[in-house]
Parts: structure tokens; sequence; C-alpha cells
């Protein structure tokens, strides 16, 4: 029952309304036949049936009897049977035929026949019954043959009347349609709420609507709408937190670089400069990676060559004021689902690193391949030897020889990757140098 | 020249201004957008130089009233709000350019610069870069005042490469810039055509010189 819950609310639901309304049908079927049932009706109704098929009649015109199977099989199932076939030009009997039935042969008279009971007993019985359809000469009188409820039942599947059929055939009709609409009637309005909510995405502010929902899933609907309440609190109070965190930072180091212009001496002033530059580094990246981390990020499709161009664009000018050669090799449109300012983030640090790393190679060389793998390449000394094996996307992580760097490019290049669900590795470029590679999935 | 800096900061403001005015011209400061739109009533500026946060106020509002202005001033915005969506905001509005704080002073002075260049070639028709002048209206490139034969494709090349001068104008702008809508784009054209153009102006003896960064773009450097 568990497992079939699980499975799905609906067709459980349906499942379980076909069984009992099959079980319901069942019952007063069998309620009908116990309560009004197999008088012998049906039992005499088929002996009937079998007599017909066994009786010919000689040129006289007097019946013969040349039993078939089944109706010795009858005759042996009820030893009370007893039977009287007239036409009128003979008869023939079986069993131990009641006087009052002999008593009224000769009458061919069919709707005599079959409406005459025998009232003798503590119970009304019917005595006389089928008369043959297509030969209204002759008259089958028959008693003694009750079928219990079971055999009832096997009689109709094995030579189903019309109702029956018609029954049946209902019957399937109703379960059926439960089994097949109910877990529409379900399901429907749950696929419209899921898809209500699947919409909502990223567009702060968007909620399920509550007045389209059935009342079942209204108290769902508020709470879901409720939980993207405090998550949108949540997410403009932690940018809130962001920007006037940003301002507070970068305010006052703004501030210390103009004053540093006041320094007389160039050689502290140059030396000054530089820390300072290093400070605000790292407030920029450590304010990237809390926005990263921190914030949702809408994914949208984007042309990979075309972002990966506009940021290595961005670059350029510190490329070129450290003389490295900078190059962009990849044919457009690489298409993939992504964020395009977290991408654009992740590759200027890509490259900032590579131009910082690239050292005397003085060459960095982004490659943006078909297979949605872009690849940062420079040719310097390599990161295998600074860092020693340790893990290098860790916030902080830095080269020994390297005191320019803040330690955060590769962290945040490692956030951008995981919100990508996208692969990053670091190897050794032929020949010497480094390639970091961000592949992204399909 | 004439500049306008709006920042409330009590030391950098008058630095701003100081430095402005050392490297461009005169230069007024005011603190709050109350201030700045009394000065804007005043007298015509060429350059706004504005923070975003201001003590009565988001600044962005005042860049919208300051577009409709005529002359109208080159705008660039200094901001400690790094968030990409505050950025694009800001150049949303109309703002020509931004400049995250904190910045190096030259790289503030470029900027300045290169929106005034810009804001020039829009409403004068003219601007340049080191000997090389370029003037929109009468479709002429001068160097050392001396006009420069340019057919159609490479005047058009040089426009949108002076217009951005000291930025990467990417490959793509460059095919918008030269091509119309009709036109049919051969993908190696655009090269070929400023080869062509590298060669004249070096032979014309210019001294600015166009960069080309393999499968970036183009930029123009002094």
């Amino acid at each position: 029952m568990r497992m079939l819950l699980k499975r799905s609310i609906a067709s459980s639901a349906a499942m379980l309304l076909g069984g009992l309304i099959s079980a319901l049908l069942c019952c007063l079927f069998v309620g009908f036949i116990a309560f009004y049932g197999d008088d012998g009706d049906v039992a005499q109704s088929d002996v009937a049936t079998e007599i017909k098929r066994s009786v010919r009649t000689d040129e006289a015109g007097r019946p013969l009897l040349a039993p078939t199977g089944r109706l010795l099989a009858l005759q042996r199932q009820f030893p009370q049977l007893w039977y009287v076939v007239s036409t009128p030009h003979g008869s023939l009997s079986h069993g131990e035929v009641p006087p009052r039935v002999r008593a009224g042969l000769g009458l061919p008279d069919a709707p005599q026949a079959r409406s005459a009971y025998d009232a003798s007993g503590p119970e009304m019985q019917l005595v006389g019954s089928t008369r043959a359809g297509d030969s209204p000469d002759m008259l089958i009188a028959l008693g003694g043959a009750v079928y219990t409820s079971t055999e009832v039942v096997m009689s109709l599947l094995r030579e189903p009347d019309m109702p029956s059929t018609v029954l049946a055939a209902v019957m399937t009709i109703i379960i059926l349609t439960t089994i097949l609409v109910v877990p529409a009637l379900i399901v429907r309005p749950v696929r419209r709420a899921a898809a209500a909510a699947e919409e909502i995405g990223a567009w702060e502010g968007a909620r399920l609507p509550v007045d389209q929902q059935p009342s079942e899933l209204k108290p769902l609907a508020l709470a879901f709408n409720r939980a993207l309440d405090r998550i949108d609190a949540a997410t403009a109070e932690q940018r809130r937190f962001l920007s006037n965190a940003a301002h507070e930072l970068r305010t006052p180091l703004t501030r210390l670089r103009t004053r540093l212009e006041r320094v007389e001496d160039r050689e502290i002033k140059t030396e000054l400069v530089a820390e300072l530059q290093s400070l605000s580094a790292t407030v920029t990246m450590l304010l990237q990676l809390a926005r990263l981390t921190s914030q949702p990020t809408e994914m949208q499709p984007i042309d990979l060559v075309s972002v990966v161009r506009e940021a290595t664009a961005r670059e350029v000018p510190t490329a070129l004021a450290s003389g490295v050669d900078i190059e962009l090799r990849g044919e457009g449109p690489v298409m993939v689902s992504g964020s395009p300012q977290a991408i654009g983030i992740g590759l200027s640090n890509l490259v900032r690193n590579a131009i910082q790393h690239g050292g005397s190679g003085g060459r960095v060389v982004v490659v943006v391949a078909a297979s949605r793998r872009v690849s940062v390449i420079d040719f310097g000394p390599g990161i295998g030897t600074a860092y020693g094996g340790r893990t290098v996307m860790e916030p902080f992580a830095r080269g020994k020889q390297d005191s320019a760097g803040t330690g955060l490019g590769l962290a945040i290049v490692a956030q951008v990757a995981a919100l990508h669900g996208a692969g990053l590795s670091i190897e050794e470029t032929p020949g010497g140098g480094t390639t970091v590679s961000l592949s992204f999935p399909q | 020249m004439r500049i306008l800096v709006i920042e409330d900061d009590a030391d950098l403001g008058p630095w701003l201004r100081d430095a402005l005015e050392a490297a461009l011209g005169g230069a007024d400061r005011v603190a709050t957008l109350d201030e700045a739109e009394a000065a804007l009533k005043v007298r015509p500026f060429d350059l706004v130089v504005m923070d975003r946060r201001l003590p009565d106020g988001d600044a962005v509002t005042l860049i919208a009233r300051m577009r409709m202005l005529s002359p109208r001033p080159s705008i660039l915005v200094l901001t400690a709000l790094d968030d990409p969506n505050e950025i694009a905001r800001a150049l949303n509005a109309g703002a020509d350019d931004y400049l995250a704080k904190p910045f190096e002073p030259v790289e503030l002075i470029a900027r300045a610069r290169a929106v005034l260049r810009r804001n020039q070639l829009d409403q004068k028709g003219v601007t340049s870069v080191s000997n090389l002048r370029f003037d929109t209206f009468a479709r002429t490139a001068y160097v050392d005042d001396q006009p420069l034969i340019l057919p159609r494709r490479e005047l058009a090349l040089l426009e949108a490469l002076m217009r951005r001068a000291g930025q990467v104008v990417l490959r793509e702008s460059l095919d918008n810039a030269v091509y119309g809508f009709d036109d049919e784009i051969q993908s190696n054209a655009i090269d070929a055509h400023l080869s062509r153009l590298r060669k004249r102006l070096r032979e014309a003896g210019c001294r600015a010189e166009i960069k080309a960064l393999r499968g970036i773009g183009y930029l123009m450097a002094e």
C-alpha cells in the first residue's frame, strides 16, 4: 500500500475505487441471485435447451430422444430431474413426472404449460418451463433441477444471455472509467499547480495562483507562497547587506587611494598603491563570491562564444598593460544554459589569473570548443610547482611565489562551475603552463 | 570645458574636483541631488562625474533628467555598488560609462576622456585620437590636418573604432557598423578592410594604432 501511494495517489485511489465498485457489483449480483435467485429457472432453462438439442421427431411427428453428452451429465447432476417432451403426435418423458403434470399432458397449448405451477408444497415450484422457440408444436415440461449460486454464475458465463452481457459491459465500462478518469481528475489540477510553480523560476515576486486551485491544494499553495515570501525576504535582505558591505568597504578604499596621491616618496607610494590594489581586489572578489553563493542565478540560453568574447575583451586593457598577447579561438554559436554575468565573472577571473601567471610566456589563449568546453591556456611556469598538491580551488589558497594574487579567483570559478553543473579541470599545458577548463553540460 | 562632480564624500569630492580640473579643465563640486539640480540649471556642463549613493537619494533618477538637457553632458558614474544589476540600471538610465570604486586616478581620467570623445563625436561630429582626427559630417579623416581619402567601408570601420577609442570593439559590432541589412557579410572581409585601413594610416604617418586581437576584436590605441 505504501509503495502504491508513493507511486501515485491518483492511480492508487482509482484502483481502490475500481476494486470497491467491482466488489459492490459482485455483491449485488450474488445477493440478487441469493434472494430472487434460482428457484430452478436458470437450471431448468439450461436443461430445456439441452433437451431441445437432443430431441428429433420421426416421420409421424413423434418425439425421439438422442441425448447429448451434456444432457446426460445434467441428468447425473440432478437425480430429481424429470421432463416431458410432448408434441401434437406423441410424447416422451424422463424421471418421475408428477401426476398433475401427467394429467395436463395432451394439452399442447404453450401458455398454459409455461405458467403451470405446483403449489402443493410449502414453496411454490415452477414446473413447466421452456417452450422450444422455432417449433411451437413442441412443449417441454420439466422440474427437479436447481442450481447453487455458483452454478448459476458458471452457467451464465458459459452461455451468456442478453441481460448478463449488458450487465457485464456496463460493469467493465464503470470500472475502466473509474481507473482512467479518476487519476486524470485528481492529477490535472496538481499538474497545473506544478507547472505554475515551475514557471516561477528566478523571477522574484511570482506566486502560485491560489484562487484557481482546488480546495485540497489551497493550503499547499498558500504554504508554498509563504515559503517563497520568506525566501524573497531573505534574498532581499542578503542583497541589501551585500550592497551595504560593498559601499562601506569600497568608499574608504577609494578615499585611501586618493590620499595616497599625496604621498611624496615615489617608492613608498608605489608600494602602498600595490598593497591597496591587492586589498581592493580581495574585497571585489569576496563580494563576487558572496553574491554567487547567496543570490539566485537566473539561467537562460546563451552563446558561450559571445559571453566569453565579451569577458575576454574586458580584460584586454589589463593584458596590454602587462604586455601579454591575448587571443580567442572558437566559432559560435555554442549554446548552453547559464547566467551570462556569472560566466563572465568566472572567465574574467581565469583570464586575469592567466595574464598574471603567464609570466615570461606573454601569451594567453582562450578556446571555446563546440563540445561546450571553455579553456584558458597560459604558457607560464605552471600551477603544479606553485601549489605543491594543495587544492587550489579553496578560498585563499595561493601559490608560494604568488604574492599579488588574492587566492579567491579559482574559488569564484569553482562556484560558477557548481552553479552551472559544469566540470572544472586544471591541467598542465603541453610544453609548460596551465590550462584551466570549464566543461558545460548540455 | 566644464565638469560637474557630484560626490558627497568630504574627502573624495574635493579630490575628484582637483584631479579632473588638473587633467581636463574647470570643475565644480556639489554634494547632494538638490545642489546638482540647481547647478545644472545655472549653466551647461560637458561632463558629469557622479556617485550613485547620495544623502538625498539614488542619483540614478538624475541621469534620465540630464539626458534631456541640451547640450547633453557626458555622464560617468562612479559606483561602490558592483552588483551587475545595479551597473546595468545606471547604464540603461543613460549613463555613458561607469567606473567601480576604488579606481586608479589614471583610469578615471582615461574614462572621462573616452566618454567626452564619444559625446563630442555625437554632438559636434568631430573626434580625435593622437594626431588622427575624424569628422562625421564631412565623412573625412585627417592625419595632422591632412585629409585622408578612405573608401566607404574603411571610413565606417574607423568611425566605429574611434567612437570607442581605448576600448575593445568586438567583431560583431564592426560587422554591424560596416554592413547594412541587405549587405552580404563575408567573414574575412572585415579583416581585409582593416588591414588596408591600418596600412593607409601607417603610410600617412598616423601615431594612433589599431591593435588586432585575434578572435576578439580591434582596439584603437594612442
